[in-house]
This record gives C-alpha cells, sequence and structure tokens, in this order.
C-alpha cells in the first residue's frame, strides 16, 4: 500500500485514527467513507485501529486520588502571597459570576456524573473530593455559592453520585440527622434541612459527614439566615 | 478481496468510544474567567475536575507519580498565574492538558535523564503468540507493544485514543507542527501493526495480518 501513489489512498489512510477517535469533521468522514468502498487495505486498517483504541480503554488505568494535592498547591499559592485576602470568599465581582453560573455548573456535574456510569461503578464511586475531612474543614470546598435569600436556615444542597442507590440516601439522612426539603430539582440537586438540631455546628458536621461520602458528588451549605 | 464479514463500508460508525468524557468548554471558559480574577475557589473548582484527568492519562505514559503529581501542581500553578492570557483559540481542556504535557516532561526530566527513561510502564511478560487471546493476555501483548513505542509516539497514541483529542489539538498540546502528529501517529501504527498483528483480529485473527503495511 506504501507503493500506491494515491493521494487519496494516503489521505484516506491518515484519517483513520481521527475517524476512529471521533475528532475528524464531516468532511473528512466523506473521503475515507467513500474511499472504504475500494480499498480493502484501509477498511482493514480502520478495523484494526477500531480495536487497538477498543483493547487500550480496557487496559487497567492507574488509581488516582486528589488526596492532599489541593492543599499542597494552595498552601504553595499562599506562600507566594498569590491569593489576595479577600478571595477566601472570592471578590463580590467573581461571586457575582458565580451565581450565573451556578445552575448549569451542576447540570454539568451532573451530565457528567452520568457519563462517567459507563466506565464503571467502581471509578464512579470515587469522592470527587478525597482530602481529609479534618483538612476540608479547615478549607471548606465552596466552590458553588448558593444565593443566600429564600432559603431557611441550615439548609444544605447536596448532588449524589448517579448511582447511589435509595437505601443508601436513608442511611446516609438517618447517619446525618438530615431530612429532604425539596429536590430533586431539574438537575439532580436535593435541599436537605436537619432533622432536629438546626445549630451552625451541627450543620457543619453534617456538611462534613457528607462530603466524607463517595456517594455525594457535591455538598455546600446555602448561606442562610441564622 | 479481504473483506471482513459483516463490514458494510459504507456503514461503518463513526460515533467514537473515547473513555475520558469531553469536557464541558463553556464551563471551563467561565471557570478560567473567573479564575482570572484571582478567585481561588474558581481554581479549586477546576484542580478537583482536572486533577483525575491529568494524571490518568500522565500515568499512562510514566510511572513516577510522585513527579506526576509535581507536574500536576505545576500545571495549575501556571493556570493560576497565566488564566488572563488565555486566548481562547483553543478549548481550555486543550490548553490545559498542553501545560500539563510541558510541565511533565520537565518533572520527569528532573527525576531522569530522560523522558524515555522515565517510561517505566510495567511489562510483566514477553508477547503471547498464542491463538487464544484471553482479554488479560490481550492487556499484556497491547501493554508491551505501547511500551516499545518512542515517548512522543506513545504519548500521541494516548491523546488521540485515550483521552479523544483531534489531530489539531495534540500538535497544539505537544507544541510541534500538525506534520509532526501525523508522522508520529503514522509511525506508532506501522510498529503496532507489525508487533501485534492479532490485535485487531481477536474476533477473527485470519482476517488481518495481510497488509503490506
Amino acid at each position: 500500500m506504501i507503493n500506491e501513489t494515491s493521494s487519496v489512498h494516503r489521505q484516506a489512510w491518515d484519517l483513520i485514527p481521527w475517524i476512529v477517535n471521533g475528532s475528524a469533521p464531516k468532511s473528512e468522514r466523506l473521503v475515507v467513507q467513500a474511499h472504504l468502498q475500494s480499498c480493502a487495505d484501509c477498511r482493514q486498517e480502520l478495523e484494526f485501529q477500531r480495536h487497538l483504541q477498543a483493547a487500550m480503554a480496557l487496559q487497567s488505568t492507574p488509581e488516582t486520588d486528589t488526596g492532599d494535592g489541593w492543599q499542597r498547591l494552595r498552601s504553595r499559592l499562599d506562600a507566594a502571597g498569590a491569593v489576595p485576602a479577600a478571595a477566601a470568599g472570592a471578590a463580590p465581582r467573581a461571586r457575582a459570576a458565580a451565581r450565573n453560573w451556578m445552575p448549569w455548573l451542576i447540570a454539568a456535574m451532573v451530565l457528567q456524573a452520568l457519563g462517567l456510569g459507563t466506565l464503571g461503578a467502581a471509578w464512579l464511586a470515587r469522592p470527587i473530593v478525597a482530602a481529609p475531612a479534618a483538612a476540608r474543614a479547615a478549607a471548606p470546598y465552596r466552590t458553588l455559592s448558593a444565593p443566600p435569600a429564600l432559603v431557611p436556615a441550615a439548609t444544605i444542597r447536596v448532588v449524589f453520585a448517579a448511582d447511589v442507590t435509595l437505601a443508601q440516601m436513608q442511611a446516609l439522612l438517618t447517619a446525618t440527622r438530615l431530612q429532604v426539603r425539596s429536590g430533586p430539582s431539574e438537575v439532580g440537586v436535593w435541599t436537605l434541612g436537619p432533622a432536629a438540631d438546626s445549630s451552625q455546628a451541627a450543620t457543619e458536621a453534617a456538611l462534613r459527614a457528607l462530603r466524607a461520602q463517595s456517594e455525594v458528588r457535591f455538598a455546600e451549605a446555602v448561606a442562610g439566615q441564622p | 478481496m479481504l473483506v471482513a464479514e459483516g463490514l458494510n463500508p459504507m456503514s461503518f460508525p463513526i460515533s467514537s468510544n473515547v473513555p475520558m468524557p469531553a469536557r464541558d468548554d463553556r464551563l471551563d471558559r467561565e471557570l478560567l474567567r473567573l479564575i482570572a480574577t484571582q478567585d481561588s475557589n474558581a481554581l479549586q473548582h477546576l484542580y478537583m475536575e482536572y486533577h483525575r484527568r491529568l494524571l490518568q492519562f500522565l500515568a499512562r505514559l510514566s510511572s513516577q507519580r510522585e513527579a506526576l503529581e509535581e507536574a500536576i501542581n505545576d500545571t495549575f500553578w501556571v493556570v493560576w498565574r497565566s488564566a488572563a492570557e488565555f486566548r481562547g483559540d483553543s478549548r481550555v481542556s486543550t490548553w490545559i492538558m498542553g501545560i500539563a504535557w510541558r510541565c511533565a516532561l520537565k518533572a520527569l526530566r528532573r527525576n531522569s535523564d530522560t523522558p524515555a527513561e522515565a517510561l517505566a510502564l510495567s511489562m510483566s511478560s514477553e508477547p503471547q503468540l498464542a491463538e487464544s487471546f484471553a482479554i488479560e493476555e490481550r492487556s499484556e501483548w497491547l501493554a508491551h507493544g505501547l511500551a516499545t513505542l518512542p515517548f512522543e509516539q506513545r504519548a500521541t497514541l494516548e491523546l488521540a485514543y485515550f483521552v479523544g483529542h483531534s489531530c489539531e489539538e495534540i500538535a497544539s498540546i505537544m507544541d510541534c507542527p500538525v506534520n509532526t502528529v501525523k508522522a508520529r501517529m503514522f509511525q506508532a501504527r506501522i510498529k503496532l501493526r507489525n508487533l501485534l498483528p492479532k490485535l485487531g483480529g481477536f474476533a477473527d485473527a485470519k482476517q488481518l495480518g495481510g497488509s503490506s503495511l
């Protein structure tokens, strides 16, 4: 095939990996598709590359764990004086922007969770934040700041993993002494509140407990009234 | 004519099965815009979202976990410092992968003489030429075949087939001409076909291996 002079053949052969991984534009897909009708070599090569990709996907992927990586980076930023003092709560302008992107940010997280389902429950079930609870308590993960108005005190919003079972949810709620206030929303967000103790300390404890669970993709206390 | 039975060239599926889920670029751009305003919460969010993605890709190229973790933190250090300079002419995921690639090369070089020497994937056995192809066997075979590729060729293949980047995106990530990506892919394909002729035919090995490539 190398000694074939057809430039179309060579072009099609070069395009095959990008057909296989789905990144080739339509015009290129059409070129390859047309060429495949008359070229057994390219048909074989397409099959070979498909098998190669499938086999690569099946290869065991090393376990990953966010671990204390973020804490180390945060320390590095702090040490370099790279984070403005006000950044702990985010600048007002950024906070306002965060409110704007929060709905579809959550939607994206849920979609991603659904997508991950195809890669196996074990991978999916891994906690998105794997830092020790103590570290998290010291520097809570507060990317999604929620609107403070119109919510009762001690409200927590949660996105569960896509494969969470009802039994798991019930066990979690019992353990954290929380009740469902509403949900799930269109994007899969549950609103929870305390079953009994609505103190700030109890809310924070429940939040820490939720975040330590692999079934919880995201948990955030809503900045409510005291 | 060597036509695999059941393969209709007119209807070959074009859907891909890339293991790595594609990122939502609108979300990434918004996060990057916030990071450019020095919003460390946005940086943390991006970190949490990308850590696994980057480490899973890099860990397929090197077993030096400590160097890779160092590279990932270097990557987000660079993202923090240069988010405002993102020109928006590529997807954010491509931009971040490019930074991670450069940081990984540096970190691996710090820990060994060359990236190729850092490539220490486990090769538990020589290729088995047995007719039967258990999944484990095939996986060992493939691991061996991939490990024989030069570092850049292996990275090109993983970026295409594991992460799902286009040829142009890989050129941007590896900071090389598109033709270099094509050449690396070409070489990797030839080598793997010669090393693993039965890989493509584990369903029916006799249908493959007859190519003049």
